[in-house]
Order: structure tokens, then C-alpha cells, then sequence
């Protein structure tokens, strides 16, 4: 009896630390507290997810703790009359978060067990989040189309993206006639707003995601310009959805896989929603993008590298001595200069090509499918071209010449931050080297001292 | 301890090729028990070991 006793409660030992490593390697965060906040067992989610919050270091009070992102919590729970159960559900809290002090989202319960215990839950649905985000676009758009019916084109693709047979739709929205059929999709789209590599991207985008869609410019059989939305779903995604869906995928060969592209032609539908977009991802001073939508762009880029390594660059452009025009002719002048660089900029980059203002002077363009070579070739174009032609102001022409860092991605380019850095080096190496001329990253490491 | 507040400063002083030498106050979660410890990080500039020195406050 004696032993059957000690193997009961070895039994008891084992569960009891299987059941530990249960809750600590679950991949939520999860804490019990007593009714006061103050915290009894943490797991290392919970800890991590919290102590970037915390004030003074420590975690001994989950209300102390959690202050900054949920102030009300504690009084939440004062008001909570039950004897027990959920104060509150998945609330969604914004919560300053990594190293780069980018926002994080999570997603917080909290239980109330009895009068002395309570259980919190805490999550980071950051992504989830953007995914929703993405979701919620995907509707609007889809009852826009709906709505909206005489002004789409739907076609049908193949598993390499190109046409594979021509309807009445394509005639009206593109002008396209019978001769489309078994082209790229890229012949929707003018020459410079696409490369075979994107077109790859976004049929791999639309396959991973269930869908890709992009504003921007596309291009009738004319020659004609139009703004314009288009949409790539995979095929059999779609198939059973809706009506809509099943009269696509009717025509398609079942054992092949392809894509619907639909393609809507936006003109003149700026609506309110669409020029709060804009204002949120332009620079108010020259309409072209800004920093945060040179970011965001720059990260999509660099992770289509790291699944599918080929060239792309990035071009740094920094206005030499623009202080000098500042001071010298006054802050309207200068920006009338920072004006004319953007113009020009705009006329010498491709339109696939990232282009944004991303500090005071200083302009960055991200270049897919160039490399090292054509990169430089292009800065040393739009060097030339700065050179040549001084900016017209209020004040006449003000010559204004730049100076340009040119990097490209290689399997050592672990993130945008460290691809901005080279180029930086390299625009730092032009500018030690009398300015108005183009540096490359071999420049920045030859740069003695 | 894989979060900006530990590894982010190793990868920084990498990144800078600088030494590290670091104290803070941290939280380890021994058997689910909130424990105030203090941290030292330490690395060299190009060493290939990193170190954590845990100190428990009494």
C-alpha cells in the first residue's frame, strides 16, 4: 500500500509538470493575479509581451504593469459586480512595441475567477490585425466591382499570366482585340509600370494570399493612359464563391490552374477615401511618396528578394548644399528646389520604380529588376540632369546639384534599415568627394579613413 | 529574453561593432513566478560568445 502511495504521487509530480510546461510554452501570454493586480504566476509570453511596458522593470502588478496601454483596467474591474467571468474579451490594445518603435496590437482578456483571483490572456495580433485590414479591403473592392458593372474587365489567365481567351469586357475597358490572347498581363499596364519579375510577384502574391490586387496606371491597346485597379485571384479560390465566381471559372480547364485578373477602370472616382489614402502616403511638399510609404514598399521588395533573389537597387539622393539656397534665397525658394527635384525624379525613374522624399534634402528611389550597373547609369542620368538644368523659382534659376548613393541587395541585406545604410555610406563617400557625382558601394569602402 | 529589450542590444552593439556592457532590470519567469533579476549583458566586439550574468535581487 505503502509504495502503491509513492507512485501515486510520483504519478501526481509527473502531471503536475507536464502540466507546467503546458502553460509555459503556450504561445499565448497568460497570468493569474489576486484581485489587486498583483501578480502570482506569469508565463514567458505574458513577460515578454509586458515588459516593454513596464515603468520601472519589474512585473509585480498586472494594472501597474499594463498602465500605458489600458489605464482603466483596474476600475473595469471594480465595476464587474459578478462573483465571476469575463471582463473583457479580446479588446484590441495598441501598445508601443519593437526596437524600431513600430506599433504593436494586442489582443487582452481578462477573467475574473473569484473575489481574490483573476486570470489575464494577453496576445500580439499585429498581423492578424494587418491581414484583417487586407480582408476588409478585398470586400469593399469586390462590392465596388459589384456595383459598379459596367466598367470592369474580367480575363482569364493561365498559370504564367498570360491571356488565354478574349470577351467582350476586354474590348470595352482595354481595346484590346482577339491578338491579347496569350500575352502577359503586363500588356494592360504601360511599359514602364511592370516587369516580367512583378508580373511572377504578384501571380505568387495572389496564389499566397488568395488574392493581390494595385492602383495605378494602365494602358489601353491605344496607347492610352487610364487609372486604373487590378485584381488577380487564383482561379480555384474563387470556384463556388459566388455566381460571379463560378461564371469565371466555368470556362477554365478545371485540371489547370490559372487566374482571374479584373481589371476596373477608376477615372475620375476620387473619392474621399481614396485622397485620404493619398495624403496619408504622399509628401504634402512635392506629391511624391513619403517616408513611411517608402517603407512600406521597400519591405514588400525586399521580401519578394528573399523569396526570389534578382536585382534590385536603391538609388539615395541628397541636394548639395541646400542650406546655402535657403538661407541665401529663403525657404519658398527652397521649396520650389525640392519641387523641381521631385519633377525631375518623377520624369527620370520608371513607373514601377519607388520614388520618395524621405528626409529634408534627401530622396530615395527603390529600383526592382536593376542592377548595380543600371542603377548607377540611371543616378548618373539624373545627376547630369541637375546639373544641366537649374530649378525655375520665384527668384530665377537656382542650379542645384545633387549628390548619389547607389546600393544594391545581396543575401548580406538583412533588412531596409541596413540597405538605406550602404546607400548612405555611398552617398556619405560622394559627398566627401567634392559633391555632384555618383558613389557606388565599392566608393564607400575604398573611402580611406 | 528574445525581444528589444535583450537580443535587440546585442544585435545593436554588433551592428556598431562596439563592445557591450549593460545592466537592467529584468523579470524571469521560473516556473511561472514573476522574479525581479537584474541583468549584465556582455559582449565583445568581434567574440563569438555573447553573455548574460542573471543577478537575483534578495
Amino acid at each position: 500500500m505503502c509504495s502503491d502511495a509513492v507512485d501515486t504521487e510520483g504519478d501526481l509530480a509527473q502531471e503536475h509538470e507536464a502540466l507546467l510546461q503546458f502553460v509555459y510554452m503556450a504561445p499565448v501570454g497568460l497570468v493569474q493575479a489576486r484581485t489587486d493586480g498583483e501578480i502570482v504566476m506569469i508565463n514567458p509570453v505574458a513577460a515578454q509581451l509586458m515588459m516593454p511596458l513596464s515603468h520601472d522593470g519589474g512585473l509585480s502588478n498586472l494594472f501597474t504593469a499594463l498602465v500605458d496601454i489600458a489605464p482603466d483596467l483596474r476600475s473595469r474591474l471594480a465595476a464587474f459586480a459578478a462573483p465571476q467571468g469575463m471582463v473583457c474579451d479580446g479588446v484590441h490594445l495598441p501598445a508601443p512595441g519593437g526596437a524600431r518603435g513600430e506599433r504593436r496590437l494586442y489582443s487582452f482578456s481578462l477573467i475574473k475567477l473569484d473575489d481574490n483571483c483573476i486570470m489575464a490572456m494577453l496576445q500580439d495580433v499585429s498581423w492578424q490585425a494587418q491581414r484583417e485590414r487586407l480582408l476588409r479591403h478585398q470586400e469593399s473592392w469586390l462590392n465596388a466591382i459589384l456595383t459598379g458593372v459596367t466598367d470592369y474587365a474580367l480575363i482569364n489567365l493561365d498559370a504564367r499570366g498570360c491571356v488565354t481567351e478574349w470577351n467582350e469586357s476586354i474590348g470595352r475597358v482595354t481595346g484590346h482585340g482577339h491578338d491579347v490572347v496569350g500575352r502577359s498581363l503586363a500588356v494592360f499596364y504601360p511599359e514602364d509600370a511592370i516587369t516580367p519579375e512583378r508580373v511572377q510577384d504578384r501571380l505568387h502574391e495572389a496564389e499566397h494570399n488568395g488574392w493581390s490586387l494595385d492602383d495605378g496606371w494602365r494602358q489601353r491597346a491605344d496607347g492610352k493612359r487610364f487609372w486604373g485597379s487590378a485584381m488577380i485571384a487564383p482561379q480555384r479560390a474563387l470556384a463556388g464563391d459566388s455566381q460571379f465566381a463560378a461564371a469565371m471559372a466555368a470556362n477554365a480547364d478545371a485540371a489547370e490552374t490559372g487566374y482571374c485578373l479584373i481589371v476596373r477602370d477608376m477615372s475620375g472616382q476620387r473619392d474621399a477615401a481614396q485622397e485620404a489614402r493619398h495624403a496619408a502616403v504622399c509628401d504634402h511638399l512635392t506629391g511624391m511618396g513619403n517616408r513611411r510609404a517608402f517603407f512600406d514598399a521597400a519591405e514588400t521588395e525586399l521580401r519578394r528578394w528573399q523569396r526570389l533573389p534578382r536585382p534590385l537597387s536603391l538609388v539615395l539622393i541628397d541636394a548639395d548644399h541646400f542650406k546655402n539656397i535657403n538661407d541665401t534665397h529663403g525657404h519658398p525658394v527652397g521649396d520650389e528646389v525640392l519641387r523641381h527635384i521631385a519633377r525631375v525624379m518623377g520624369a527620370t525613374f520608371r513607373q514601377i520604380d519607388v520614388v520618395a522624399r524621405i528626409g529634408g534634402e534627401e530622396f530615395a528611389a527603390l529600383l526592382p529588376s536593376a542592377d548595380a550597373q543600371s542603377a548607377q547609369r540611371v543616378a548618373e542620368r539624373l545627376r547630369a540632369t541637375f546639373e544641366a538644368h537649374p530649378a525655375p523659382t520665384a527668384a530665377g534659376p537656382v542650379r542645384c546639384t545633387v549628390s548619389i548613393g547607389v546600393a544594391t541587395v545581396d543575401e548580406s541585406t538583412s533588412s531596409v534599415e541596413a540597405l538605406l545604410k550602404r546607400a548612405d555610406e555611398a552617398l556619405y563617400a560622394a559627398k566627401h568627394n567634392g559633391r555632384n557625382r555618383v558613389c557606388g558601394p565599392a566608393a564607400a569602402l575604398a573611402e580611406p579613413g | 529574453m528574445n525581444n528589444f529589450m535583450v537580443a535587440q542590444r546585442f544585435e545593436d552593439a554588433a551592428a556598431a561593432d562596439k563592445a557591450l556592457d549593460l545592466t537592467l532590470d529584468y523579470v524571469l519567469t521560473l516556473r511561472m513566478r514573476p522574479v525581479k533579476v537584474q541583468l549584465r549583458l556582455l559582449a565583445g566586439r568581434s567574440a563569438e560568445r555573447r553573455f548574460v550574468l542573471v543577478n537575483r535581487k534578495p
